[in-house]
């Protein structure tokens, strides 16, 4: 036997139930819903959505930019399609709006990338809405991330150039006038404040407050330091949500406008990238890189955990999460594939099975030997979680199941599998449970066949580096995590 | 995150760029990544383990993530990031 090692998950902050099973909410149910996708290209790369009164706009990392019209979220309604002036023919690529309400103008923009090396924004009229006309194009010198309309000035995030100030023009051409750096660390995204006050999420700094009373020169009045990376934010009135990558997503008070203080952080599994404020449900909706989270905003102060959607993507596997949008009780997800709207009816209540790892890896193990291995089942919904049975394929044994789950609460299952033989294997468990998502959740389970793979030992490994050197993990001491990644 | 939670405790990330979509990266785009993602940890070149690893199935080709402990054995394999799964791992490495 070769007992294995644990991947065992230590989930934090995933909300505690307080308030949620009371008798003000009885109803069971699935609490978020699907309501209606965009059915479009199976390969779109889905990038930043902005809803706007009934419509909805998003970039495509190769379907340029999308609008719909969001009027009944049940029924998304394509309205047009446009490609950009300085983008790839290929792959015409966006990765951030901004919207002009009064004058019904999209601004649209992208950083560098090997699809198209020079940043630019463009800018498309949308008062017919079946027909975006473009007014205007230019390109840059800085890397451009995320923007907002704020009066006649169009504020950009741009990482190591900081934050730019542009001045809008009837004719559609921005003009830059202002610019600030000094003080800044990384900013992703702006979004607009109470008279002249533009809040950035500044990467791993957290959040700044600006001042552009003067566009020309603008001015930082203060910085709020965060866990993680503020990678993009959304306001309520005196509450500012913030999306914080691996630390999950922040409540920030904004009582004083000028000082941004902080109220809590809620860690969530994935990568917290995008926010929204769900108004009328009084929730913050959270892309999480694999799945969809909602908190309810209990009292203002407290981000409770309300559900979770995941985010299915045909044969069990998963898709991600990469930009989000509310409007009232709805939420607008950039599926990558698809653009997807979602209801959340804070009165339903659910239990909802997560589970950790969701393709679980077996070492090399001989035909007849046994080895094992672990993954973590915990409750992120809001009624206790009841397990019915488990299957899994032939080979495998699964115990340490539990009966039940409460909100918030996990357990380790363990996982056995004696092979047959020593050829490629390729199983899976199945929990079935009262999860209304996921009633029957499939984990795979992997282990034998060629390649390196849990358990074996890689020595050797010595990688070029951007500078011109190498690096050898040999001569590291300590744990190495490789990360491949892809830049498009 | 993960690394500068843990890089005190003798964590090494390595950022890999990787090859299987459009062919590797050039290098003034893996400089510009660099600068949009202000990220610590050093970023390198793909040499080719990326094709020796057994990686399980995922929705797509990135992120992959291995983890090795200090005896350089294979103790994480995933086609995707799971940062609750990295950070157990850790947690267990690091103890």
């Amino acid at each position: 036997m070769r007992p294995f090692f644990t991947t065992l998950v230590l989930l934090t902050g995933c909300g505690g139930a307080s308030g949620n099973n009371s008798p003000n909410r009885p109803v069971s149910g699935d609490p978020i819903v699907v309501l209606d996708d965009y059915g479009g290209s199976s390969f779109a790369e889905l990038l930043e959505v902005r809803t706007w009164g009934d419509r909805i706009a998003f970039c495509s990392g190769v379907q340029g930019l999308n609008l719909y019209d969001a009027e009944d979220a049940e029924d998304l309604v394509f309205l047009d399609k446009v490609s950009f002036a300085n983008s790839s023919f290929s792959y015409p690529r966006c990765q951030h709006l901004a919207i002009d309400e009064d004058r019904e103008w999209i601004y649209v923009s992208a950083h560098a990338d090997r699809m198209a090396p020079q940043p630019w924004i463009e800018v498309f009229d949308a008062s017919s809405p079946t027909d975006l006309v473009s007014k205007w194009s230019g390109t840059f010198d800085e890397n451009l991330e995320g923007m907002e309309v704020h009066g006649d000035l169009l504020v950009v995030a741009a990482h190591a150039s900081g934050v730019l100030v542009f001045e809008t023009s009837s004719d559609g051409s921005v003009e830059q006038i202002g610019q600030i750096s000094v003080g800044l660390d990384n900013p992703w995204s702006v979004r607009s404040g109470p008279g002249d006050l533009v809040y950035v999420a500044n990467g791993a700094s957290g959040i700044a407050v600006l001042d552009l009373a003067q566009p020309a020169a603008p001015v930082l009045l203060t910085t709020l330091e965060l866990e993680g990376t503020a990678k993009q934010l959304d306001i309520d009135g005196d509450r500012m949500f913030v999306a914080l990558g691996s630390a999950g997503v922040g409540l920030v008070s904004i009582e004083d406008p000028r000082a941004p203080t902080l109220i809590e952080i809620e860690d969530t599994p994935g990568s917290a990238l995008a926010v929204g404020f769900g108004a009328s449900a009084e929730a913050v909706f959270v892309s999480d890189w694999n799945d969809l989270r909602v908190f309810d905003l209990q009292g203002r102060d407290d981000l409770v955990l309300a559900g979770r959607e995941p985010l299915s993507f045909g044969s069990g596997a998963t898709t991600r999460s990469l930009g989000l949008a509310a409007r009232d009780d709805v939420m607008f997800s950039s599926n990558w594939t698809e653009m997807v709207s979602y209801r959340y009816d804070p009165d339903v209540t659910a239990p909802d099975l997560f589970v950790t790892p969701d393709r679980l890896g077996l070492p090399d193990t001989a035909a007849g030997e046994m080895t094992w291995n672990v993954v973590s089942v915990q409750n992120h919904g809001t009624r206790t979680l009841s397990f019915d049975s488990v299957r899994a394929s032939a080979r495998l044994e699964v115990s340490d199941v539990p009966e039940s789950l409460a909100p918030g609460e996990r357990a380790s299952v363990r996982i056995e599998w004696t092979p047959s033989n020593e050829t490629a294997f390729n199983g899976d468990v199945t929990f079935k449970t009262d999860d209304p998502d996921q009633p029957d959740l499939v984990i795979g389970v992997f282990g034998n066949g060629a390649g390196i793979t849990i358990g074996d030992t890689v020595s050797g490994l010595v990688f070029p580096t951007l500078d011109g050197g190498t690096l050898a993990l040999d001569e590291h001491d300590g744990p190495v995590l490789l990360a491949y990644f892809a830049t498009f | 995150m993960l690394y500068q939670a843990h890089k005190d405790e003798g964590l090494l990330v390595v950022g890999v760029a990787g090859t299987q979509i459009f062919g590797p990266d050039d290098t003034a785009t893996l400089f510009e990544f660099v600068d949009q993602t202000a990220v610590t940890f050093p970023i390198a070149r793909n040499e080719g383990s990326e094709d020796e690893f057994r990686w399980p199935q995922g929705s797509a080709p990135y992120p992959r993530t291995a983890i090795l402990n200090a005896d350089r054995q294979v103790v994480y394999l995933a086609s995707d990031h799971d940062e609750g799964a990295l950070e157990g791992v850790m947690s267990t490495l690091l103890e």
